[in-house]
This record gives C-alpha cells, sequence and structure tokens, in this order.
C-alpha cells in the first residue's frame, strides 16, 4: 500500500505546483512530473517510456495517410510488448523480472496513436501535446487507456473549475475505499476467514467463494486504482474516459465487456474486432481474437489465454442466442428474466476467474471438478 | 445524494454531515490501511 499513498502525496504536491504556475507551463508540470516519478520507480521503464515515446513521434509527426513507417513502428511496439511480457512471464531467475512500470498501458497508448496516424485520424498536435499525453502522471502505472483524440480536446478546454476540483477529490477517496477497506478488507481478509472456515466442512462453497473473493478485490483494486486516477485528473482539470460501469451488474457478457475495463475493451474493439470483422466477415472470429488480445494484455501465459477464450466463446455463444432470442416478457416476468440474466452473467464471470487465480492450468481444473462436485 | 440531502435537510446540515461522511471515511482507510493487498498486483500491468 505504501506505493500507492506515496503515489497520491506525490501528485497532490505536483496538482499544487500545477495550479501556482501560470497556463503555459502545467503541461510541462505533468510531464516533467510524470518522468520523475518513473525514474525514480523504475528507470529501466523510464528509459522504454522516453525511448519509445520520443522516437514514435518522430517517426510519425506529420507523416501522410497510410504511410508505410507507421506499420514499422507499430511493428516495433508490439515486438517491445511481447518481448517484455514473455521476459516477465517465462524467468526462471530466483528474482522473477517485474515488468517495467505501466508498460502495458503506455504502449497500448503508442500502438493507438501509431494506428490513428497511420490512418491520419489525429488533429494538429504539437510537441507538447503529444508528451503531456504520453506522460500523463495520474494515468502512468494503471490507466485508463487515454485517447490521442480527447485528450487534445480536453486539454484544449482544461481550466480551474471548483466544482470538477471536488468532485476529482471525491473520487480519490472512493478510489481509496474500494481498494483499502472494500478489496483488502472485506474481500481479501474477512472473506478469506470465511473461507477458511467453511473449507473443512465444504469443499464447493469454498472453491466458489475463492473465486467471489478474487474476482471481488480484482474489481475493488482495479475500479479504485481507476477512480483514484480519474480524480487526481479531475484535479488538473481535465477529464477522462471511465473505465468500469458496474460490471457486476451486466445483463449478459456481451454487456460485461461493455463495463469492464472500458478503455482496454474499446481499444481491442476499434483495432482487433472491426478490421478482423470487417476484413474476413466473421464476427465470432474476431471476438475471439479481440478476446485473445485482451487476455494475453495481461500475461503472455496458457492460463489467460484460457481465460480470453472461455469469455470469448461465451460472448460467441450470446450473440447466436440473443439472435433468435429476446426478453419479450412484459412486466414481473420480464423483471425475472433480466435478474435471472444478471445472475446468469455474474456467476460465468466469477468462476471464470477461476482460470486466473491459480498458478497454474492443472490447479483451475481442480478448482473446476470441485466447482463440478466431480473432486 | 448530496443533492437530495440539501433539499431535505437544508445546506448547513447537509454539508456538515458530507464532511463527517468523509471524515469517517478518512479514518476507515486510515486504520486498514496495513491490510495487505490480496492478488493483485499493483504496478505489475
Amino acid at each position: 500500500m505504501e506505493e500507492l499513498f506515496e503515489f497520491i502525496g506525490y501528485s497532490f504536491i505536483v496538482v499544487l505546483i500545477y495550479w501556482l504556475v501560470k497556463d503555459s507551463l502545467r503541461m510541462w508540470v505533468i510531464i516533467s512530473s510524470c518522468l520523475l516519478y518513473v525514474a525514480y520507480y523504475d528507470i529501466e521503464s523510464f528509459l522504454i517510456l522516453t525511448t519509445s515515446s520520443l522516437s514514435t513521434f518522430y517517426f510519425l509527426r506529420n507523416q501522410k495517410k497510410y504511410n508505410y513507417i507507421a506499420l514499422y513502428v507499430i511493428l516495433a511496439l508490439v515486438s517491445l510488448f511481447v518481448f517484455y511480457k514473455m521476459k516477465t512471464t517465462y524467468d526462471q531467475g530466483v528474482f522473477k523480472a517485474a515488468l517495467p512500470l505501466g508498460l502495458s498501458f503506455y504502449l497500448f497508448r503508442l500502438i493507438h496513436f501509431a494506428i490513428e496516424s497511420f490512418k491520419s485520424n489525429t488533429q494538429k498536435y504539437s510537441a507538447q501535446d503529444f508528451f503531456a499525453f504520453m506522460f500523463y502522471l495520474p494515468v502512468i502505472t494503471i490507466g485508463p487507456l487515454i485517447r490521442i483524440g480527447e485528450w487534445l480536446k480536453e486539454v484544449k478546454r482544461k481550466r480551474w473549475d471548483p466544482q470538477l476540483f471536488s468532485g476529482g477529490l471525491e473520487r480519490i477517496l472512493y478510489g481509496c475505499v474500494k481498494i483499502v477497506i472494500m478489496g483488502n478488507y472485506l474481500f481479501t481478509v474477512r472473506l478469506g476467514y470465511l473461507i477458511s472456515d467453511i473449507s473443512i466442512n465444504n469443499k464447493w462453497l469454498a472453491a466458489y467463494l475463492e473465486c467471489i473473493s478474487y474476482a471481488g478485490n480484482s474489481y475493488m483494486q482495479f475500479a479504485g486504482y481507476s477512480d483514484i486516477a480519474i480524480g487526481f485528473s479531475m484535479l488538473f482539470g481535465i477529464r477522462i474516459l471511465e473505465n468500469f460501469n458496474f460490471p457486476f451488474l451486466a445483463s449478459n457478457i456481451n454487456d460485461f465487456w461493455k463495463r469492464w475495463h472500458i478503455s482496454l475493451s474499446q481499444w481491442c474493439r476499434d483495432y482487433i474486432f472491426t478490421p478482423i470483422a470487417s476484413y474476413t466477415r466473421l464476427p465470432w472470429m474476431a471476438v475471439i481474437a479481440s478476446m485473445l488480445v485482451l487476455g494475453l494484455w495481461h500475461e503472455l501465459s496458457p492460463r489467460y489465454v484460457i481465460w480470453a477464450s472461455f469469455h470469448g466463446i461465451g460472448i460467441v455463444i450470446w450473440n447466436l442466442y440473443s439472435k433468435y432470442f429476446k426478453n419479450q416478457y412484459p412486466g414481473f416476468l420480464g423483471k425475472v428474466y433480466d435478474g435471472f440474466s444478471m445472475l446468469l452473467t455474474f456467476n460465468f464471470v466469477v468462476v471464470s476467474f477461476a482460470w486466473i487465480k491459480e498458478d497454474s492450468v492443472w490447479d483451475s481444473v481442480q478448482v473446476f471438478k470441485t466447482l463440478l462436485g466431480l473432486g | 445524494m448530496y443533492q437530495f440531502l440539501r433539499n431535505k435537510l437544508g445546506n448547513r446540515i447537509a454539508n456538515a454531515l458530507i464532511a463527517v461522511w468523509y471524515i469517517v471515511l478518512c479514518v476507515l482507510i486510515y486504520y486498514f490501511n496495513s491490510v495487505p493487498a490480496g492478488n493483485f498486483r499493483y504496478l505489475n500491468y
């Protein structure tokens, strides 16, 4: 938790300096504070972030539409991403290598920028705009994955707004509540005690509650960090996109992915699903490919491949089902149908976490055996 | 929610209640901040 509170303390100092200096210097405050933060925590990440950002900016600045240089840049960024993911996943050393700080987020942001440059979709931007986009302190460690188009609009719009500022403070507070009280205490410690008591008599319930504990904690932590990032961004007078929208209230698995890690889902929709679906005319293939990228973004390992495929197949089945069956029940029956859909989606998602909460696929299979009453 | 409180109780009482709510949350965060983070690996993405 120390890193979190250090991040919060540091960000408050940056916010103070940001509003004290004159307007023309504010973006430079954001850029330098972010670089200082990354360099302090992880010098390797600092080098990757600066080198990849500088070279992307250098190569893609003022490029014409469909310029092949953008393709080389995208290829280089993807290779860098795969290299570091492989390195951390398959490192057999005593001290397991950690992924450079925030690498998955800033490389995906750069890939997005390179694709948009290739399509000439970016508005006019200055070096300061681009570097502030890449070195934006609130989102550097844990997202959301901001987009250059929205970023440029927001930066132009930014101003001192007391309501936005107080809203930001509130988001940070609620973010901390989600992480510390809901995630750490309730879902990990309290539920952990309950599970250890239950596991003696009822293995099935214990396995199910373990999945709930993992899913709940992951959500609270991730949504909490996103709240803190969005909150700090509001303190800078800049609104960024939401990352979570009550995902466990989703009425189907498709809906779930519109509510969970929204920025990454939208990234995969725009850069994996849409091109594959348009090219192949096979939406199911596009769904599976998008989900695989989404899963492998977390970790390049078999367990994430299975988890992603599990969700991908779930979405394909749902899409097939929704073609032929729709909730046409009026009144109470319709509500029962919706409630049942929500419950089914919740259980599907919670149980799917069994694939990633264990260290190996074999252990996950054991959990599934227990859940199915076979073990 | 805050607007509802303000409409029902008036600005002064509603603001005081909201301030107390925030203080309670801060105290709880301070109290529970030493609890380990469980499965979530912060700074690992």
